[in-house]
């Protein structure tokens, strides 16, 4: 198997993990063995027709990402059925899951920061003292904090906060797009964490779209 | 996608058109692959439907009872040494959705709507 077919077949189930989780454990094994059923059929398809190892590694990563926001809006109705049918269990480990998933964005979202922070008031390397360094610094710089800010906002003031997250996430992914099949992956999965942040206060059925209610 | 109660997505219609098609073959039940496959082959698509558009519109036609779906035993998927498959069939409500939405498609045409599609 080539390295970019492992890599394929690896981030598809990556996500298929992330987006499962905190669902009813028969929920999440089925909907990991029907991918993993796709995967494993659509390899073989492609050793049985000869296709070349490269094309079906990228078919698969664009099955992927075409299909993220499917998936995201699968997971919040399967959610809100687990939640109905499973009480307040689900919402505990939800809870429990987001909040390690939150810690974990912010340290990834801390990354553009201290780059764009280097950049600018570091002293070595090709671009020292230069004005570009210190606009692209800059801009880095705030990409990260949108993201990071977006992430911490996202419970109180969920709409902006969730903007904040997509913009920053589509500023990184651009300001390095040669490395875009992990910045748009990690953009997506930042703003599926502020959502699930921004759910867990009752949003959007809270309808005021800002401040939580006392009893979320 | 937000659509009208009542109506079936492309894709939806798609995959019933599908399953039918494979009953008539003779193999009357069928698992996601074989969807996106069948589509992909039919339409001269350049790529397979997306994971998360077929398992979720599989998912939504199960729950509207147009489709049905049973996991085949592990000891055949081990002894194949292959992943277990989720297989799948259309129900007859399935079968008479796709009925009366392939009857509304010309009405709609000649109505100048876009070619949505109805179901019972």
């Amino acid at each position: 198997m080539s390295s970019l077919l492992w890599f394929a077949i690896a981030l598809t189930r990556a996500w298929t993990a992330t987006y499962t989780r905190g669902l009813t454990a028969d929920l999440r094994r089925e909907r990991r063995d029907e991918i993993d059923c796709d995967l494993w059929e659509h390899q073989r398809l492609a050793d049985l027709q000869r296709t070349p190892v490269s094309g079906t590694a990228i078919e698969i990563l664009l099955r992927l990402f075409f299909g993220m926001p499917e998936d995201i809006l699968w997971r919040f109705e399967a959610g809100s059925q687990s939640a109905i049918g499973k009480g307040t269990q689900v919402n505990e480990s939800e809870s429990v899951l987001i909040r390690g998933l939150s810690v974990v964005a912010i340290i990834v979202a801390a990354l553009p920061v201290a780059m764009g922070l280097s950049a600018v008031f570091g002293v070595n390397g090709e671009w020292a003292g230069t004005w570009e360094r210190t606009i692209y610094g800059g801009l880095w710089a705030s990409s990260g904090v949108a993201i990071v800010a977006g992430l911490i906002l996202s419970k109180t003031r969920p709409i902006l906060g969730i903007t904040m997250v997509v913009v920053g996430s589509i500023a990184v992914s651009a300001f390095w797009y040669w490395v875009a099949i992990f910045t748009v992956p990690i953009g997506i999965a930042l703003t599926l964490i502020a959502f699930f942040r921004a759910r867990q206060t009752g949003w959007p059925h809270r309808g005021d779209g800002g401040l939580p209610s006392a009893t979320a | 996608m937000r659509r009208k109660k009542g109506t079936l997505l492309p894709i939806e219609t798609s995959i019933l058109q599908a399953g039918i098609e494979f009953a008539v073959r003779g193999a009357a039940r069928f698992h996601g692959f074989m969807i996106a496959k069948e589509i992909k082959d039919r339409d001269g698509a350049k790529l397979l439907t997306a994971h998360g558009t077929l398992y979720k519109a599989l998912d939504r036609l199960q729950r509207a009872g147009m489709l049905e779906s049973d996991w085949e035993d592990p000891l055949v998927a081990a002894q194949e040494g292959r992943p277990r498959r989720r297989l799948y069939h259309v129900t007859a409500a399935g079968e008479a959705a796709l009925v009366k939405a392939l009857e509304a498609v010309p009405k709609r045409a000649s109505a100048g709507q876009r070619p949505g599609i109805v179901t019972p």
